[in-house]
């Protein structure tokens, strides 16, 4: 994936450049042969109903997994995100109202908590030296116990669910485009143009390939690693929004499997554990085949068993093929 | 720890040079709890009561203390909750009642969690996937297993002469759990600290590399770790369902999040190199002691939740700190 201006030869920078698209090839082909074979075994797949019923599935995990992606890049981990959202759903439920001035309030919380649990982690990552991974455990534990406490709370004084004005705003539609397709595509583009045009985005993947090249040759390592967690952060809190309106309703375990789904997603796409290789086109690819494998099991009436276990496989045998790409190139 | 500045902190400095520098860091922490817990509830800190926390913590113990096997070497299972799990409900379902199928069903199940922890190794050594992912692969395949074995619902339940071995008492005093896990733990610990096996497990942790050119086969004894941490992972599922008497699919999560944080409370740092069976059963009884505690003050699951995400930041920071 890196791309360097100062290559000798066009030639060299090209093939290069196709070597690090291999993978997202790759995996954009599986990606298509996953909705062929769904089309075919069911002819439900490809209607527009089901599209867009997967897309809305599909939504707050893409969210998330941007998020996950820009903290994978750096290898690090964040697996707090599912309790955030569930933190976030919880919140919404309480402020919430028929007002719409009552909605602003509550996108600003969503976000205000996502970027706060990021800042937290990211601070614990850099000023503590503490692997991300324990320290994201623990925010997970913590995060989990805060949105318990709130759904507590809320059990005594009534009330428990959201409006459905406010639900409509996240799940109608934009003239003929659905709301939460756009809720991919924007933000899906936008950090690809981070990573790809700034040089944060060059600085992310620095600092995944090599920490102490980047730290030595002058980068502020510490802020950009800071950083990816409160984009992590964030990127779950609109999660947790998106998942509130959909559900209109705040449920304190929602994203408790969110976690380990953003990061099988993301892996699947490419992103290695090990930081600086993957990007947001893989991870794209990386959702959707989630998305698409699950629907047409449920549509095929596959109990979730096997999806489990399915997943399970395709997880291990993903990583196993990048293991190898990864040796012999 | 060996050096100290006479400059600064009288107390540590005396801490440093008296004999009391050679006990860990945890079991300051777990009597400081137990401490806690004699003035928040006083009927809660009697002997009795104290000893039921060892029968109650004995089922992650053993899970914990196979976690550590695993992150010494620098690796990570995520796959034990699931284990414990399967163990758990297959153990329920084939026994049924009948005293007679404990013993074969019991080795059984062992030999099962023996060759999932394994098939980690292979995933891990051979086709070199990342421990995370591998055992996170792992985690949801025999999830599913577990769910299709019982068909989402366990059934059977344990006949007396196999939960005796979880709920029961030798004497009337001494919690059976509490002896199963002592065996357990003085065979780790023989393990760790007395055989090569061990002596290469840390080398591996600290730097593999450097234990690869030493010529310790790193393969051979990373595959052992993650067998070793299925194989613990099955018998704490065993030891669970003895104790509660029927299957369970619920406690996945608890058993993995714990796992890990009685590791590292103990004193076995995420990057492995380092760790004792003794940290990690003192690790498994201060969260027994903790959780109590907030049982005491009638803090409910989020209190729970909240406490041990503080406590594993704490300790891995104090640790970290300690380290540099």
């Amino acid at each position: 994936m890196t791309s360097t201006p100062l290559s000798h030869s066009p030639t060299t920078s090209r093939s290069r450049w196709l070597k690090g698209q291999r993978d997202v090839l790759l995996i954009w082909a599986i990606l298509v042969v996953l909705v062929i074979i769904a089309s075919l075994a069911s002819d439900r797949f490809l209607t527009p109903f089901n599209l867009e019923r997967v897309t809305a599935q599909l939504t707050a995990l893409t969210l998330v997994a941007i998020g996950q992606t820009f903290v994978l890049l750096t290898a690090g981990i964040d697996l707090s995100v599912g309790s955030v959202v569930s933190l976030v759903g919880t919140l919404m439920v309480g402020i919430i109202t028929d007002a719409p001035e009552s909605w602003l309030l509550g996108a600003v919380v969503a976000l205000g908590v996502g970027a706060l649990v990021g800042l937290v982690n990211g601070l614990a990552v850099t000023r503590l030296r503490v692997s991300p991974f324990m320290v994201t455990l623990a925010t997970l534990s913590v995060v989990q116990g805060l949105a318990l406490l709130v759904f507590d709370l809320q059990r005594d004084s009534a009330s428990g669910s959201i409006t459905r004005a406010f639900g409509e705003v996240f799940t109608g539609s934009l003239g003929p485009v659905p709301i939460p397709l756009l809720l991919i595509v924007v933000p899906l583009f936008l950090s690809a143009l981070v990573l790809r045009q700034t040089p944060f985005g060059r600085h992310v993947y620095a600092l995944g390939s090599n920490e102490n090249a980047t730290r030595l040759s002058g980068m502020a390592t510490d802020r950009v690693k800071l950083m990816v967690y409160v984009i992590s952060g964030v990127m779950a809190g609109f999660a947790g929004l998106y998942t509130a309106a959909r559900t209109l309703s705040g449920n304190p375990l929602i994203g408790e499997s969110i976690a380990f789904e953003s990061i099988t997603a993301v892996v699947l796409g490419g992103v290695s554990l090990m930081g600086g290789r993957g990007s947001i086109l893989g991870t794209l690819a990386g959702v959707l085949i989630i998305g698409v494998l699950s629907n047409m099991l449920n549509l095929l009436r596959v109990p979730s068993d096997y999806q489990y276990v399915l997943r399970g496989v395709l997880l291990v045998v993903a990583v196993m093929l990048y293991a190898r790409r990864g040796r012999l190139a | 720890m060996t050096s100290f500045t006479p400059t600064t902190n009288g107390i540590l400095d005396l801490y440093r040079r008296s004999p009391l520098r050679h006990v860990q860091p945890v079991v300051f922490a777990l009597v400081g709890m137990v401490i806690v817990l004699a003035l928040v509830s006083p009927r809660s800190a009697e002997p009795a009561n104290l000893i039921n926390l060892v029968r109650q913590g004995g089922p992650l113990a053993l899970v914990a203390i196979g976690q550590t096997i695993v992150m010494i070497s620098g690796g990570l299972d995520l796959s034990v909750g699931s284990v414990v799990i399967l163990a758990d409900v297959m153990a329920a379902q084939m026994i049924s009642g009948q005293e007679e199928r404990v013993i074969p069903v019991v080795l059984l199940v062992l030999g099962i969690g023996a060759l999932i922890g394994l098939a980690n190794g292979v995933l891990v050594v051979l086709l070199r996937v990342t421990p995370f992912i591998a055992t996170l692969g792992m985690n949801f395949v025999v999830f599913g297993a577990a769910l299709l074995y019982s068909g989402g619902a366990p059934r059977g339940d344990i006949p007396p002469n196999m939960r005796f071995w979880g709920n029961g008492f030798i004497a009337e005093v001494i919690p059976a759990a509490a002896v199963v896990l002592l065996l357990v733990a003085l065979v780790a610990w023989f393990l760790l600290s007395r055989t090569t096996f061990g002596r290469r497990l840390t080398a591996i942790g600290a730097n593999r590399r450097v234990a690869y050119l030493s010529g310790v086969s790193v393969r051979r004894v990373t595959l052992l770790a993650y067998g070793l941490s299925g194989l613990l992972a099955s018998a704490g599922g065993l030891l669970l369902v003895a104790f509660v008497g029927v299957g369970t699919l619920e406690v996945g999560t608890d058993f993995l999040l714990g796992s890990i944080a009685a590791s590292v409370i103990g004193g076995t740092p995420f990057e492995g190199g380092k760790g004792t069976v003794g940290g990690t059963i003192a690790g498994v009884l201060f969260l027994m002691v903790l959780y109590s505690i907030l049982t005491a003050l009638a803090l409910p699951v989020s209190g729970r939740r909240i406490a041990e995400g503080l406590i594993i930041l704490a300790a891995v920071a104090l640790y970290a700190r300690a380290r540099t």
